[in-house]
């Protein structure tokens, strides 16, 4: 499998076997050309929308559940359907969000992007450190021209963030480009060997939850509309839910469209 | 999935190697004629391996081939050739016998010559590079950190790194030994600031002094990204490696 990961070169790629718990509907294992995944959005989202279009699962009614048996444990996820055909694939996370205190100065944070501590926001969306299964760094910038400029300084981030609990960058602004979005996002990986990713559905779920805890809501079912990938040429969106009850993160969600691009066979030796 | 788009054939090969998931793989798109440029980019920064060859009907030799990295495209390049060769065999549109065919092949910038000895799995298939064009030489000290080497880690005697063509301009950095090749570590930034000012697609490392018996030199090839850090085996710049001390005539 990793062999295959490797070759294929994608930022992962999905092994889909039967379940271990018959109630569930397959277990999926996740490969970055380096290293498994016990857990990962994109490729989530990406294998129950297959699995749909491919007839693996039953598509007639509109919103078809499916579960996916992850390192991480089960994972739910939602598919809506119309005429048979999957459109949105929306998956909760299997961890609650687990939030740590971040020691990296905002200075030191800036250094990694190339940016200036000024582009950093100093509100009370401060750089924050939150894991749905796998942690991210977020990183609120002051507008999208600061994350347009950002480029990963590789020195400074060994220097600062190599050996932290949440290694891996995601940087966003407060506003989107296109028409719907409320944010505008980009993920530095270099700790999974990922320079950088055109959507995180990993990180987007923990992102909800950030925002959730940072709204000061105690009772809501939030959304944000988040684009990432647009610096790379390839455009993306995301969209996130985040349940709060009680002054707590209950649930955090991510959906999305996809769209099968190729399909055939693989020789193995 | 949609019935109204159109559909192509890709093979991904995996080239310099009998052994599938080793090697280097490359994409190749059968029948790309009628794709624009920038459709051929978008497919290869989908497929993100180090290249992806287009394969065309040509009018000057018997096919033609565009080769683009995530990033580019580029002119001349070795393993997609063999890549391409190879998918070409495997579909039926190249037949080879026994004795050994030739055929040309009309890349970027004219065609090359490419011969296949024997058939089916193990045959063997060379390109024959153009005449290699000797281009700016540099000086070891401002190279050799690009790597996180020291200058002592160059090669004592001989020619200092160079950029050499034949098709794709690579810079060829000669090292002591493989020792030091082992030790090379891209710094990214300053790669990318020495390829703005500088005349070379990418850098290729190599000492004389293979990996195992078989092998009479060993090597890496750096880039950046949305290209691959390191490619696994790089058939345009080991023949342009190949008449060092810069000579001339080089084949893969």
């Amino acid at each position: 499998m990793q062999l295959i990961a490797r070759e294929l070169n994608l930022s992962e790629t999905v092994f889909v076997l039967p379940p271990d718990d018959p109630d569930n509907t397959r277990k999926i294992r996740i490969f970055t050309p380096v290293t498994e995944l016990p857990f990962a959005g994109h490729p989530t989202v990406g294998t129950a929308f297959a699995l749909a279009a491919l007839g693996e699962v039953e598509t007639r009614e509109p919103e078809v559940r499916l579960v996916l048996e992850e390192g991480v444990g089960p994972v739910p996820v939602r598919v809506r359907c119309a005429n048979g055909e999957p459109e949105f694939a929306q998956l909760t996370a299997a961890q609650p969000p687990d939030e740590r205190p971040v020691s990296t100065s905002p200075a030191d944070v800036a250094a990694v992007l190339s940016l200036s501590v000024d582009d950093l926001r100093s509100d009370e969306l401060g750089v924050g450190a939150v894991s749905c299964g796998l942690p991210f760094l977020f990183v609120p910038l002051r507008d999208i021209d600061a994350v347009r400029r950002a480029r990963l300084d590789h020195q400074a981030w060994r220097d600062s963030l190599e050996h932290t609990w949440a290694p891996q960058v995601f940087l966003f602004a407060m506003q989107g480009e296109r028409p719907g979005a409320d944010l505008h996002a980009r993920m530095f990986g270099p700790g999974v060997g990922i320079d950088e990713d055109p959507a995180t559905g990993s990180a987007a779920t923990a992102l909800a939850a950030y925002l959730a805890v940072r709204s000061g809501e105690r009772d809501a079912e939030l959304r944000w509309v988040v684009e990432q990938g647009f610096e790379m040429g390839r455009a993306s969106r995301m969209d996130i839910e985040a349940v709060v009850a009680d002054g707590q993160v209950v649930a955090a969600r991510v959906g999305g469209a996809a769209v099968m691009m190729s399909e055939g066979t693989i020789r193995v030796a | 999935m949609s019935p109204d788009r159109r559909r192509l054939s890709v093979l991904q090969v995996d080239a310099f190697t009998r052994q599938p998931l080793q090697g280097n793989p490359c994409a190749v798109v059968l029948d790309a004629d009628d794709l624009d440029p920038s459709t051929m980019q978008a497919i290869a920064l989908e497929m993100n391996l180090s290249e992806t060859a287009f394969v065309m009907r040509s009018v000057v030799a018997d096919f033609r081939a565009r080769y683009f990295t995530p990033a580019a495209e580029i002119p001349l390049a070795g393993h997609p050739t063999l890549a391409t060769t190879r998918a070409l065999i495997d579909t039926g549109r190249l037949e080879v016998d026994a004795h050994g065919t030739h055929f040309d092949l009309e890349l970027t910038d004219g065609p090359i010559g490419v011969d296949v000895r024997g058939s089916g799995e193990l045959a063997e298939i060379t390109m024959t590079q153009r005449q290699p064009v000797f281009l700016r030489s540099y000086v070891a000290a401002e190279i050799l950190p690009l790597f996180g080497l020291q200058e002592t880690d160059g090669l004592a005697e001989g020619p200092p790194p160079q950029t050499v063509s034949t098709g794709t301009p690579m810079l060829m950095v000669p090292l002591r030994d493989r020792d030091a090749l082992a030790r090379a570590r891209l710094d990214v930034a300053a790669l990318a600031a020495a390829l703005e000012g500088g005349d070379f697609f990418s850098p290729h490392l190599f000492c004389l002094d293979g990996f195992t018996d078989a092998g009479a030199t060993a090597a890496r090839h750096f880039g950046l990204p949305p290209d691959t850090y390191e490619d696994p085996f790089t058939g345009s710049a080991t023949g342009a490696s190949r008449p060092w001390p810069p000579t001339a005539g080089a084949t893969v």
